[in-house]
């Protein structure tokens, strides 16, 4: 389960070897995806067969919150910023669109599979968002390429793409084709005469090749920042294009393959579609902004690919798919049962929403120890479903292509320390800010004191890195480049503060414990302890999200008083 | 230092901070599935490397090539005495 740039390289041949069919496997992944689409999509309209919900009732299953208004499941998978299509057709494209991919992927020759990756995501984004988005997002990641990897005289027609595509997104689409046209052949030219007689020449300083390469990975952070300001002094909000808005969304991932270039693990004289195969895969399109990190750098994405039997990767992926459908299909199922029962059996109110704990307290309701309890937990177990859901099948697809990804999610409940909880439900993203913020940290300060290294790199990532880089994409660019949004955003602090703190404490207690022997989960006389320290574990965690999802009119000391009114502790307003 | 002694110093470290019963650590055991097994391990196992042998370790050290088994870090200690 070891990713942190730990994953063994893998030879061609090796890679050859893992390439053989078995079309049993292939039948049965098209299968998996069929039941998506019949689940997911009103497919069953056209072809005139039962509905999900007709079919589930005639097998006697009556289920609450499982189902839409239109008869299929209700799924939480979707296209992030869509217009086109309504949600059950943009879910149709991809699914239609994964099974072309996975077929090309597993029955092409080995050194066409990567790139009929990368074009059949271009196609399925292309059908989803048309033209001018996706020029934006193959442009900006064309400028980071051009910066990272500077192209000789045979590819110099490159460094003419940038400018043609980016004019492309950034076009008005009222405006004439011919003028569209013109315009982009002429930005096209300047940025070709900027990168060619300019840059290229500038980017061999080193200092100014290390800056450069730095601005163009963190250009989403710096024009959120800088758009938010202008907004925030008065001035104009600015709006992203579309395209722009789904290359930052690769923000942190473009961080994970700048320390990989760092660390030279990246070879130079990189493809253009070298380089294009570790961001466009099918398997990111759904729900841009959720595992974001997933696929993590070059040197993970490119060690993982066929490392394995394909097969073997296949069913893994089919695994991984069905569990998808699981969490999709009855995770609100599961909570309002738990709701119900916690309500109506036992008595205790429980909110259905943090949020709304959070307003009731901030307006002078009393909430127990008990309803907070109960509340913190369902609303974490449902977001951990939520995010199953969607996570699994993520990264089901990029398994069926070939691609060794570790789930994001691998059994919470099995937990018993927060360090560890926090590797379980959200792997990639853990990687991310290890890579990015803990390892930079760790190795360069109080190098004398174990504890104190630990908790200054720990602040670094589940506290700084965690706030701004990590919840930036989510609450941030997404919503738009507003100053409230930052303020909103940096209210939360607490949030990361007592999770930073709570993983300090359960790293330098996995460091002191006397008994390092002893496995969890070993079936013993301190197995009890296992599942109590798996319980303390996610009701702490599930704690501090009070600070995380707040009531807008309440103010960080409200969300102090209901943390602490979460252990019967009740402070003065 | 020699390598053979880099190398029992290195498996009583392990043995000690990350037991694992059933299992003989040997020089190529694989070290990454058997004992450094999530990040604590590994800034660890750094920590002591440093404190232990005096060296200086960075980022760019952190790679499976290092880690591999006993054998490849041995190898890298020595290099960095």
């Amino acid at each position: 389960m070891l990713g942190l740039g730990l994953q063994k390289p893998i030879s061609d041949e090796e890679r050859q070897k893992n390439n053989q069919h078995r079309h049993g496997f292939v039948l049965a992944t098209l299968a998996v995806l069929g039941i998506f689409i019949y689940l997911f999509t009103e497919v069953y309209q056209p072809l005139g067969i039962a509905s999900p919900k007709s079919f589930a009732n005639s097998l006697g299953f009556n289920l609450q919150h499982v189902f839409d208004n239109d008869d299929n499941v209700d799924c939480e998978i979707y296209i992030t910023d869509t217009s086109e299509f309504s949600n059950d057709q943009e879910r149709l494209i991809l699914f239609l669109g994964s099974a072309v991919a996975f077929l090309l992927a597993y029955y092409l020759p080995f050194k066409f599979k990567r790139t009929a990756l990368t074009f059949s995501f271009l196609a399925i984004v292309v059908i989803l968002y048309g033209f001018r988005p996706i020029a934006g997002l193959l442009g900006s990641h064309i400028v980071v390429y051009l910066i990272l990897h500077p192209i000789n005289v045979n590819r110099k027609f490159l460094a003419w793409l940038p400018g043609s595509l980016i004019y492309l997104t950034c076009s008005d689409p009222s405006s004439p084709t011919s003028a569209v046209f013109f315009n982009s052949v002429v930005f096209g030219y300047v940025s070709f005469f900027c990168y060619w007689f300019i840059l290229r020449y500038l980017l061999d300083k080193e200092k100014f090749s290390q800056i450069a390469g730095t601005i163009a990975i963190q250009s989403a952070g710096i024009i959120t920042l800088l758009g938010s300001s202008i907004e925030g002094l008065g001035g104009n909000q600015w709006k992203l294009p579309l395209g722009i808005l789904l290359f930052f969304f690769h923000w942190r991932r473009l961080f994970i393959y700048h320390m990989d270039f760092k660390n030279g693990r990246i070879p130079k004289d990189l493809s253009l579609l070298g380089y294009l195969s570790i961001f466009f895969n099918p398997g990111q399109i759904a729900n841009w902004s959720w595992g974001s990190s997933i696929g993590q750098g070059y040197s993970y994405t490119t060690d993982r690919f066929y490392n394995k039997d394909k097969n073997q990767l296949v069913l893994d992926g089919i695994k991984l798919l069905g569990w998808s459908i699981f969490y999709l299909a009855i995770g609100d199922w599961i909570k309002y049962n738990l709701v119900y029962f916690v309500r109506h059996e036992m008595g205790v109110p429980v909110f259905w929403r943090l949020r709304e704990l959070g307003c009731h307290f901030v307006d002078g309701g009393q909430a127990s120890v008990l309803t907070i309890w109960f509340s913190c937990l369902f609303d974490q177990i449902k977001w951990f479903m939520l995010m199953a859901g969607v996570l699994h099948f993520k990264v089901g697809i990029w398994k069926i292509c070939g691609y060794d990804i570790e789930p994001n999610m691998n059994r919470p409940w099995l937990t018993t320390n927060l360090a560890n909880l926090w590797g379980r439900i959200t792997l990639h993203y853990r990687d991310f800010l290890i890579r990015c913020f803990y390892y930079p940290v760790f190795f360069r300060f109080f190098k004398k004191n174990l504890y104190l290294r630990l908790f200054a790199a720990i602040m670094a990532s589940a506290g700084f890195g965690n706030l701004f880089w990590g919840n930036i994409i989510r609450r941030w660019i997404g919503r738009g480049l507003e100053w409230r949004f930052a303020i909103g955003l940096l209210k939360t602090w607490p949030h990361f503060v007592t999770l930073g703190i709570g993983i300090w404490v359960s790293a330098v207690w996995q460091l002191i414990k006397k008994d390092k022997t002893r496995k969890p989960w070993t079936w013993d006389r301190k197995f009890p302890l296992d599942l109590i320290a798996m319980y303390v574990t996610l009701q702490y965690y599930s704690l501090t999200h009070v600070f995380f999802y707040t009531c807008a009119r309440g103010t960080v000391w409200d969300y102090w008083r209901l943390f602490f009114a979460g252990f019967g502790i009740h402070l003065e307003p | 230092m020699e390598k053979q002694q880099i190398k029992a110093e290195l498996k009583n470290y392990f043995e000690t901070e990350f037991p694992n019963p059933g299992l003989n650590l040997e020089p190529s055991t694989d070290l990454l599935s058997n004992f450094i097994t999530d990040s604590l391990r590994v800034v660890s196992t750094v920590a002591f490397m440093e404190s232990h042998f005096g060296i200086d370790i960075t980022e760019a050290d952190i790679g499976v090539e290092t880690f591999r088994d006993l054998n490849s870090l041995s190898d890298f200690i020595f290099s960095k005495l």
